[in-house]
């Protein structure tokens, strides 16, 4: 059911988010325009050593499925890991859809030097409703067939998990959190540019709009990956920090507080540091005059409300791009709050309830 | 915002209930119209036999399990009929055949003895031979003899039964097959006659 059909009979979602870090998985119920969140399960795991799938990682999935239970009538939806996903931006002549998927994937695998036959790639298109943006500008998605079928083998042969309908570019998740007409009407569809800096677990993205559609994106290099490896070097239990930044908990409540709170600031300070230097090459790549002219907002966002605002927080502080003020990005009207920490897997719930239909999320 | 799905090669599934419900979904309109037809067939039922009570009886009382048996027997029942139709209608016209071939016979005997009855007084009629063969012809031949006048005694020439009898048959017999010869000799005058009858067609 990997297109629009059929979806009459998919009542249920049955979301699936994991990386090295943290499994977590959603089932919701769709019934009468609404949907509710029957069971969520999240589990922390941090031990690994360096695969881009770990064991540990399959185990948890396995596990997470067994606590939520399957049904073959499940829209299932997987984040694919940002790592191992490639964008670019391609300006080809107006062609249908599948020779211009061709045209972008021949082009792209000269660039990044990938054998067309070992490429898999995806030209992002507009949601259901949406407008597609106007000119010739595609934004394209890719990925290695290989990195694609190692990741099925081992998450469908090894978890068990059900076969997706969806397999989402991880970054993507973030996107759907957000209330497209709120932030309409905030300017986003200025001919400005706005920067949305998301700080993940594996990776961290700066998503770029310009006149209400997203115009690019780059992968900033650093992410709380770097902090837990920070965390690791000392003799503190990396776990639960990982636990406390996935929860979104106050980071005081940790006995060796005053040890971590330094690699903290350390580190989101160089995360937004990062973040800058991406924004400014990016708008000197635009060859304009007054670059920092053209920025119309700045949005930062991470795992939770919590991380969030300590962003928001070192980025006042840090006085990031010339003391540019920082925007709170909206949420979905009917994003459940209570479920904060579960935020990142309900981006991916709302991509998988959005593609069955128009439903509320309810309490 | 933007749709990207990396994967879309999964073939939809369903669950053997939602097949079932689906069936039942698809099955439901004939279901309903056959529910309504019948309906309606009972309200005219009704109808009627409250209309006809009598027929109506006879008509709870079959049984639609029985009516191929029954219009078998229907058309076995025809058959025969027919058969017998045929037959009657052959017999029928075959007592026809034999009652216009009894009423000729008997026209012939009637005529012949009411000729006789008129005349049998001053002659004798001597039958000399009678075949009948049906549907071929009829053969009769006779004498017809005067009798001497008593005051003259002289032979009478007048064959009064035989004219009467030939009259009688031309009524029946337009053109009968007859030889009637004199006979003279000494004190007898006789005629005799050799008829014979066409019965074909009878």
């Amino acid at each position: 059911m990997g297109g629009d059909d059929l979806q009459i009979f998919n009542r249920r979602v049955l979301v699936l988010e994991t990386n090295n870090f943290v499994t977590k998985a959603l089932l919701v119920r769709i019934a009468a325009k609404k949907a509710k969140i029957l069971k969520k399960y999240k589990k922390v795991h941090t031990h690994f050593e360096g695969e881009w799938i770990s064991a540990t990682q399959l185990e948890t999935m396995k596990k997470a499925l067994a606590f939520i239970g399957t049904d073959v009538e499940d829209y299932v939806v997987i984040n694919f890991p940002f790592e191992r996903v490639i964008s670019s931006v391609e300006t080809m002549p107006n062609l249908a859809e599948e020779q211009l998927k061709n045209a972008i994937k021949f082009k792209m695998s000269e660039e990044f030097n990938i054998p067309v036959a070992d490429f898999i790639i995806e030209v992002a298109k507009a949601s259901r409703g949406e407008k597609p943006p106007a000119g010739n500008r595609h934004l394209a998605f890719a990925t290695r067939k290989s990195s694609l079928e190692e990741f099925l083998s081992k998450v469908l042969g090894i978890s068990k998990v059900p076969e997706p309908d969806i397999l989402i570019p991880d970054s993507l998740k973030y996107l759907e959190l957000f209330d497209a007409r709120s932030l309409r009407e905030s300017g986003l569809r200025d001919e400005r540019f706005s920067f949305l800096i998301c700080m993940d677990l594996n990776y961290s993205v700066l998503f770029i709009f310009k006149n209400g559609y997203l115009w690019n994106l780059m992968e900033i290099p650093y992410s709380l990956k770097e902090l837990i490896g920070a965390l690791a070097e000392k003799s503190i239990d990396v776990d639960e920090v990982v636990s406390a930044l996935v929860e979104g908990s106050e980071i005081g409540s940790l006995s060796y507080v005053k040890e971590v709170q330094p690699v903290l600031d350390q580190s989101y300070q160089q995360f937004l540091f990062e973040a800058e230097k991406s924004i400014r090459n990016f708008l000197i790549g635009q060859k304009v005059q007054n670059p920092l002219g053209q920025i119309h907002s700045i949005f930062v966002t991470s795992l939770n409300n919590r991380l969030t605002m300590d962003l928001e927080f070192q980025a006042h502080q840090m006085r990031l791009l010339n003391g540019m003020r920082i925007q709170r990005i909206p949420l979905k009207e009917d994003f459940p709050t209570e479920l904060d920490s579960f935020r990142t897997v309900l981006g991916l719930a709302y991509r998988g309830v959005r593609q069955i239909g128009r439903c509320k999320f309810v309490q | 915002m933007v749709d990207v799905n990396l994967y879309s090669k999964k073939k939809p599934r369903l669950k053997l209930l939602t097949v079932l419900i689906l069936t039942g979904i698809l099955v439901l309109p004939v279901a309903a119209f056959r529910i309504t037809l019948w309906s309606l067939q009972m309200v005219e039922f009704n109808r009627l036999q409250s209309q006809y009570p009598i027929a109506a009886r006879e008509m709870q009382s079959f049984r639609s399990s029985e009516f191929a048996a029954a219009r078998q027997r229907l058309d076995q029942q025809e058959r025969n009929l027919s058969a017998m139709v045929t037959r009657v209608r052959a017999e029928t016209a075959k007592v026809e055949k034999d009652l216009v071939y009894a009423g000729t016979v008997q026209r012939v005997f009637s005529s012949f003895s009411d000729s006789f009855s008129q005349t049998g007084n001053g002659e004798k009629v001597f039958l000399n031979r009678m075949a009948v063969s049906r549907g071929s012809t009829m053969d009769m031949s006779y004498y017809d003899i005067p009798f001497a006048e008593e005051s003259t005694q002289t032979l009478s020439l007048s064959f009064d039964f035989h004219q009467s009898f030939m009259e009688s048959l031309l009524k029946t017999f337009p053109a009968p097959d007859a030889d009637a010869q004199e006979i003279n000799f000494l004190f007898l005058n006789a005629l005799y006659n050799q008829l014979s009858l066409d019965l074909k067609g009878m």
